[in-house]
């Protein structure tokens, strides 16, 4: 009798062990500048009806993905987000955007289009490079080939107005790419975050920003069945 | 004045070091997957006196330490001894609410290691092997958001402008971020997220960080003997 209840408790609290674990992980890494293009108010960074756009380079990527840093350079642009306007809050600056889109490019290095922030009369490394867009950015970090990409939705902008950082999120579902297939399965959301520094030594010429962030998945573990047999020899 | 212009040159030569093959970034030093601690925190309130801690992964490397390769051996960085002034909820409208809080102090070191792989539940995986850059911050500060649901939206982390007090210090490749000996400035700065499942347990945000450095050495003038003497005068 008291085995029995032993076996009663052991199985009500092995209930939840056996549902799906929600895990969060680290699909990309990136960094690159954000600049406003169409940009109807260059007084205001986010104004009603500019247009963020960010290019960078990815510097990591989930296992599945399989992204090859050693021969090809990853690249990645946000682009079609449209500012519904900002409110500002004492020093703060919360912006809301339409749906836009995100996208994640494969380059080879040996032979490919290197991503070039400044244009080509202004190599990088050079701070007084062109304004974007020029004639490397955007089309040096969309060019290869897509590897994935998604819609970006409920995107928000929030910026320190006094220190001049700030922070993007958003949600991303995916829809395109020849590794789109390779998004870890069980994905059941996946988010876009980064933070935004105006540090003028270290952002070029027209960009507004440097952009650190991430796109991670959350995503359903689902358990393993099994008999009562081997869970109890688990513990034998 | 020749002497100090070959030396430029010769530390701009010693900067240009040999590309090593992995990923592209723009910052010298980018950090990989890094968890933030503290030692009081409930929800979203840092409480004051709480110590934050940081560790983090470098997975890309910029000039100058371009020849430094995180895929052939692992680099960390931990960031210790940022005491909280605690949180402050400013509500942005809608339901939005940003979280700041601003923390004093801290130091960091860089370290480079070819044993132990990192773990965030064993946090002296973090800092051992040798450390390579090490230095002072004068605070930090964490702005997040979160929606009506009270779920996080965005954050970011920011150490302060360029010369606002965070510089190195030390560490065996001191002399790449160093100009005569004096420490150059840098700027610490990405993302925080303080989503639930971003973290291990113990860990109170997830962070997408990187190290900015600021190194040039101070431009020279040209001007006369006559106008340099008039500055004394």
């Amino acid at each position: 009798m008291k085995r029995m209840l032993w076996l009663v408790l052991f199985a009500f609290l092995a209930v939840p062990a056996t549902a799906h674990a929600q895990v969060d992980e680290l699909l990309v890494s990136f960094e690159g500048y954000d600049y406003e293009s169409p940009d109807y108010n260059p007084a205001e960074f986010g104004d009603y009806l500019d247009w963020y756009n960010m290019v960078g380079y990815c510097q990591s990527g989930h296992p599945s993905l399989a992204l090859d840093f050693v021969n090809n350079e990853n690249t990645i642009q946000f682009f079609n987000l449209w500012s519904n306007g900002f409110t500002d809050f004492g020093t703060f600056r919360f912006i809301t955007y339409t749906t836009g889109r995100v996208r994640v490019f494969e380059d080879a290095i040996s032979g490919g289009t290197h991503g070039d922030f400044n244009g080509s009369a202004f190599p990088d490394n050079n701070t007084a490079g062109a304004p974007p867009p020029n004639d490397t950015s955007p089309s040096t970090f969309n060019d290869g080939t897509l590897v994935l990409g998604g819609a970006v939705t409920g995107f928000v902008i929030t910026l320190d107005l006094s220190a001049g950082t700030g922070s993007f999120g958003g949600d991303v579902t995916f829809d395109e790419g020849t590794k789109l297939a390779n998004v870890p399965s069980g994905t059941s959301r996946a988010y876009t975050f980064a933070g935004l520094t105006s540090e003028p030594s270290t952002v070029y010429q027209g960009y507004d920003h440097q952009v650190s962030g991430e796109i991670r998945i959350e995503r359903s573990v689902p358990g393993d069945k099994t008999s009562w047999g081997r869970m109890k020899a688990l513990y034998r | 004045m020749r002497k100090f212009l070959l030396g430029t040159a010769l530390l701009a030569v010693a900067l240009a070091a040999p590309l090593a093959a992995h990923a592209a970034c723009v910052a010298p030093i980018s950090w990989g997957v890094s968890y933030a601690t503290e030692t009081s925190y409930v929800g979203n309130t840092s409480n004051p006196g709480s110590i934050l801690t940081i560790r983090g992964k470098i997975d890309c490397f910029n000039a100058p330490f371009s020849d430094l390769d995180p895929t052939t051996k692992e680099y960390t960085i931990v960031i210790s001894g940022l005491v909280s002034g605690g949180t402050v909820p400013t509500p942005l409208g809608g339901g939005f609410t940003n979280w700041k809080t601003v923390y004093s102090g801290g130091s960091f070191a860089y370290y480079e290691d070819t044993t132990t792989p990192a773990d965030p539940a064993n946090p002296p995986t973090y800092s051992d092997g040798t450390a390579i850059l090490t230095g002072t911050l004068n605070g930090l500060t964490v702005n997040f958001q979160t929606n009506p649901a009270g779920a996080w939206v965005s954050g970011n982390f920011d150490t302060g402008p360029m010369g606002s007090g965070a510089v190195f210090t030390g560490g065996t490749l001191f002399g790449r971020v160093s100009n005569f000996g004096q420490g150059c400035p840098l700027r610490d700065t990405g993302g925080w997220n303080t989503s639930p499942a971003a973290h291990p347990a113990g860990y109170t945000a997830e962070v997408a960080g990187k190290t900015d450095i600021d190194c040039h050495p101070t431009p020279t003038e040209t001007g006369s003997w006559g106008r340099m003497k008039g500055t004394y005068r």
